[in-house]
Parts: C-alpha cells; structure tokens; sequence
C-alpha cells in the first residue's frame, strides 16, 4: 500500500521551467516554503514542521527532520498544500533561478535518491526529504557538493530544480563518468560517487576545471546539470563588477552608453 | 525493498526478483564489486543480451544474509568488499573526528580570544623578546617624555640618583633604567617596558622624603623587570597591534604608541600583578638597604586621601590593603641595615616650588 499521495503534473516552458502539480480532492503536495507560483481555488497552504511524511512520528520527529532540512538549505518549515475543494485542482512550483524542473518517479528508480542541497522543489505528500551525509572527505571537500546532501525517499513523485540543460543517464556496473564539480544533481544511491585527480600539474593549473573531477561510477542514474547557478552568478557578478562592456578593451572609450 | 535477491542453493542460481526483473544467475555469471555513493553497497552483476545487469545491496542485514548463503568463493569475495567498506568506514570516521576537532580547537581559540584574551595573549607575550621592552621603551620616551620633561637639574639628579641605587641592587636584566620626571601635577608614577621609569612632580611633591620616593622607584622597576606593562600594553592594546609589535618592531607601531604613554600612565594592573610588584619592590629596597617603612607610609597616606590624589587610586587602588599586607611581610623578615640616600630632599622640594 502506498502511503504517497498518486499525483499528476505538468511541466512548462523550455530554459525557465515550472511545472503545475493537479491534485484529486484529498490529495497533498509538500514544496519548499516560497516555491509556489500560483495555487486554484480549493487548494489550501498549510506550513508545517516536518516534510509530511509518516517517517517522523511525533513533534521531536518533526524537530529532527527540521532540522536536518535546515543543513541541506531547504527552510525549516515545509509548506503542504492540499485540495479541500471538489474536483482536480492545480497549483503550480517554480525555482528561483533559470533551468529545468526535473520529474522523478521514486518508484521507478528504486524509492530513494541522493540531490545536492537545495534542489528539490516540491513532491507528493509523503515523500521524505532529508539528510545524506557523505563521509568519504575527498568526495565532501573537492566534489563540488560538499558533506551535506538532500535524501528523498518515498514512492511517489518529487520534483527537482536544476540549472541550464539536464542529462540524465543510465550507468552500467562499473562505468564510470567524470563530471566537472558542480554539474551533479543527483543520483540513485547505488551509484559510487567520488573525486580524481584531474592528473598533470599544468591541467590542474591552467585547464580551467579545478584540481579534482567528481567521478560517478555505475550502476545507477544520474542527472547532470549543464550549468550550475552557482557559476552563472559569479560570472554575472564579475561581469557587474569588471563593467567592460562590449568588445574590445578600447570599446568603453568610444562606445557611449555606459549603463 | 523492491528487489528481492536471494540464493537459491537448490539451483544453484541467484535469484533476483522485482521491479520488472525475474532472473535466475548462476554462479558463474556472477561478479561482485564494492560500490555505492558512500562505498558501503556491494554490486551483483551478471551479463545480459545488451551490457550487464546488477544489483546494488546495501544493507547490513542482507550482506550478511548473502555471505551466510552464498557459496564459499562468492562468499568470500563478499566478505572481502564488505571488510574493505568497514575499513573505509573507520578511516573516514578518524580523518572527520581529527577536522572536527581541529574546527572545534579554531573556534575555541577564538572563544577565549574574545572572552579572555588574557589566557591566549600572555605566553605570547612572554615569549616576545626583550628587544620588543626596549623598543616600546624608546619610542614612548622620544614621543613624549622628550616633550613634558621636568628641566630641573636638582630635580632629575635626585631621582636619577634614587633610582640608579636601587637598580644596581635589583636583580639582573638586559634592560637599560632611565629615570625621566614629567612636569604633571597629579600624584602618579608609572613603568614603561624596556627599562624607562616616569615620575610626575606631583608625586615629588606629595612626598616627604627621598626614601618615600624610592619606594615607589622600586615598586615601578619592579613591574619593569616582571614586564607587567608589556602585558598590560599588550591586553589594552589588543591583539593585533601585539603582533604588529613582534612582526614589525616598535618602531611600525609608533603610531599607536602615540597613546601608549597615555595608556600606560592611566595603567591599571591586575591585583596579582601588584601583589608581585609590591614583593618584588620591598626586596629591592631591602638589597639597597633603603627603608622599606617609608614606602609603607606613602602608600597608607595616598589611600587615605581619597579626594585628595584621585588619580594615584585610580591606578593604585587598594593601597591601604596593600600597606598593611607590607607590613606584615616586613614583621615576618628580619630586619635589614639600612643606608641613608644620599639626596638632599629639601633641596630637591624649594626646586620643585620654583
């Protein structure tokens, strides 16, 4: 017997994705506090302590589970919203920055996935969202995700937010993909993910990529992003900051418009 | 679980159950390999048509379930991938324990640092060299005693005279004394580091005779060879401007040693430390074979006075305490020969008065 909340959904737009989650009566979707875009009539917004997932019974569940959250850069606080109305309702999510919105159907990929903090966006109740500690300190010092990553366990759907373009790829036992630090949004825990040296030192020093790769290493899936949002807004604040305007370096002396 | 893998040793086959997958593996087809994001599941993989097929376990239980089942080779290999992940595990556990004890260690430096300063700041400090006394030394003098001296010849023998005794009976110090008078009508004297004693003429004044006056030289000269006004400089003065002084020498700090003359003349030092001065000075006394009694009586006489010498108590406080608790020390020693100083002080007063 499922204990999630079976719910239909709908993605939109291309580079700046939401999706719109359509609740039967009596159903719920758990989101991230601010998450949502727009909410029907019926649909009612309940914030809440835990993620609403039985997993934590009891207010000190509740409590652990906050504050597990609060580690992974998700609120304390959950926001659930339910249908109270007749009929299919719609209430929509969207992320805070540019990029896809990424479904996930926890039963088809084995009920549990590891995401790198802050990215999960909303999921039917009763998915539970919380820590996943990584003790290997290679991995959490050089792996562009840190020791701390999002656990979402459950078998309903979740939905995740990533920057720019999103690869999702099946992995064979024992092959193994190197991906540049940051890039990773997650993966099935069967899949073994640590750091590699990127091997030369005029490639660690000049080829732009850091010292280490974050290698993931099959069997299992895993979702790549094309451009964490982390790197758009440093090369958004350099470019504010430098303010050389287009072209060359001579460009700003002749070009007027200087805004 | 939604995979369902058991031995079935009847068959002789691995079954794998779930998810769409109902498959029978021989033994022969069966690999296994150590994996997981945290290295902790062990694979079972086994070819298919297209690539190969796997399993991922990693819960303790059903490891253990398998290595109990399955036959001794495979068995074996899973024993080894699961010894390798405990290992893993153990040495993953002592390099985080080392870092966050190292944090800890960071953050409680820091703590104490704010709270306490003292604690973290005085090894530091005892462990500047002498050269750093000297130095600090120097350059108050040139900012401003040079500026405020007492031009009295009479005046500034005397004390030059007083305080030189008193040295040459003292215990031994790589510092140089230098005894200044300071035209300032409050009742204050005070030790700069490196060797430098300032003695404000209304100190002179207030006193009754030259051994009085010597009983404060020896108090001051004493927190000098202690360096107490080094520490107390260094703790007015923070932390970062005490490196600045051992990384860049007194000379880089004089800026902020502009104020370091009016910092140490309102000094105030801890009561240990005035304790230890006031032991230390009274010994000084008797090795010079001055009177400690006199400086008894200065003291008593200034604490009692309140309205009178505000100042001496704001840098002096519980001089009638500190008094007695002379005395008593000086009951308990026996009595010591005693030479007169030979410093005329009524001269010494009409010069003053001029």
């Amino acid at each position: 017997m499922t204990r999630m909340h079976e719910v239909d959904y709908e993605i939109f737009g291309d580079d700046m994705q939401y999706v719109e989650i359509e609740l039967d009566p009596g159903e719920a979707a758990v989101a991230e506090a601010g998450a949502m875009m727009f909410m029907e009539d019926g649909i009612e917004m309940e914030t809440i302590f835990g993620d609403g997932s039985e997993r934590q019974s009891g207010f000190l569940g509740a409590l652990m589970g906050a504050g597990k959250r609060l580690i992974t850069g998700e609120s304390l606080f959950m926001t659930v919203f339910g249908n109270r109305g007749h009929g299919k309702r719609r209430v929509g999510f969207a992320a805070p920055y540019p990029g896809k919105v990424i479904p996930f159907d926890m039963q088809a990929i084995g009920e549990t996935l590891i995401v790198q903090k802050d990215a999960f966006l909303c999921a039917a109740k009763g998915v539970s969202i919380g820590i996943a500690f990584q003790k290997r300190i290679g991995a959490g010092l050089f792996g562009g995700e840190g020791f701390i990553m999002e656990r979402l366990e459950g078998d309903g759907m979740a939905f995740c937010n990533a920057g720019g373009t999103i690869k999702e790829r099946e992995l064979q036992s024992g092959e193994m993909l190197r991906v540049d630090t940051g890039c990773i949004v997650g993966f099935t825990p069967s899949v073994d993910y640590d750091i590699q040296f990127v091997g030369g030192i005029k490639s660690a020093l000049f080829g732009g990529e850091g010292f280490f790769f974050a290698t993931l290493r099959g069997p299992g899936r895993v979702w790549l992003q094309s451009l964490p949002m982390s790197r758009m807004a440093g090369r958004i604040l350099a470019g504010a900051r430098g303010g050389r305007g287009e072209g060359s370096l001579l460009g700003g002396l002749f070009m007027g418009d200087k805004s | 679980m939604p995979v369902q893998v058991a031995w079935d040793r009847g068959r002789h086959v691995l079954r794998v159950q779930g998810e769409g997958v109902d498959a029978a593996v021989p033994a022969s087809h069966l690999s296994l390999d150590r994996g997981g994001w945290r290295g902790e599941a062990v694979h079972l993989v086994w070819p298919q048509e297209a690539g190969h097929a796997a399993v991922s376990v990693d819960d303790g239980p059903s490891l253990a379930a398998l290595e109990r089942t399955l036959p001794p080779d495979l068995a074996e290999q899973l024993r080894q991938h699961r010894r390798a992940a405990a290992r893993e595990h153990r040495r993953s556990r002592i390099v985080l324990g080392c870092l966050a004890v190292a944090v800890l260690g960071v953050v409680a430096a820091v703590v104490t640092l704010v709270t306490a300063p003292a604690l973290l700041l005085d090894p530091v400090v005892s462990a500047l060299p002498t050269d750093v006394d000297v130095a600090v030394g120097r350059a108050v003098e040139q900012s401003v005693v040079a500026r405020d001296r007492y031009d009295d010849p009479v005046v500034e023998q005397a004390v030059e005279r007083i305080g030189q005794r008193l040295v040459a009976a003292a215990p031994p110090s790589p510092f140089r004394f230098r005894f200044h008078v300071v035209d300032d009508p409050t009742v204050n004297a005070f030790a700069v580091p490196g060797g430098v004693v300032v003695v404000h003429t209304g100190l002179l004044r207030a006193a009754r005779s030259a051994d009085e006056v010597a009983g404060v030289l020896a108090h001051e000269i004493a927190h000098v060879l202690e360096r107490h006004s080094l520490h107390a400089l260094a703790q007015r003065l923070g932390l970062w401007a005490t490196v600045e002084l051992v990384v860049g020498g007194a000379d880089s700090a004089a800026g902020g040693l502009a104020n370091a003359a009016t910092t140490l003349s309102g000094l105030r030092y801890g009561r240990d430390q005035e304790r230890a001065a006031d032991r230390l000075g009274l010994q000084i006394l008797r090795a010079a074979e001055v009177s400690p009694e006199r400086m008894i009586d200065f003291f008593t006489r200034m604490g009692a006075d309140d309205r009178a010498v505000p100042d001496w108590l704001a840098t002096h406080p519980d001089s009638v305490a500190r008094a007695a608790d002379l005395r008593a020390r000086l009951a308990r020693l026996p009595a010591a020969p005693t030479r007169p100083l030979q410093v005329d002080w009524p001269a010494v007063q009409r010069a003053l008065r001029r």
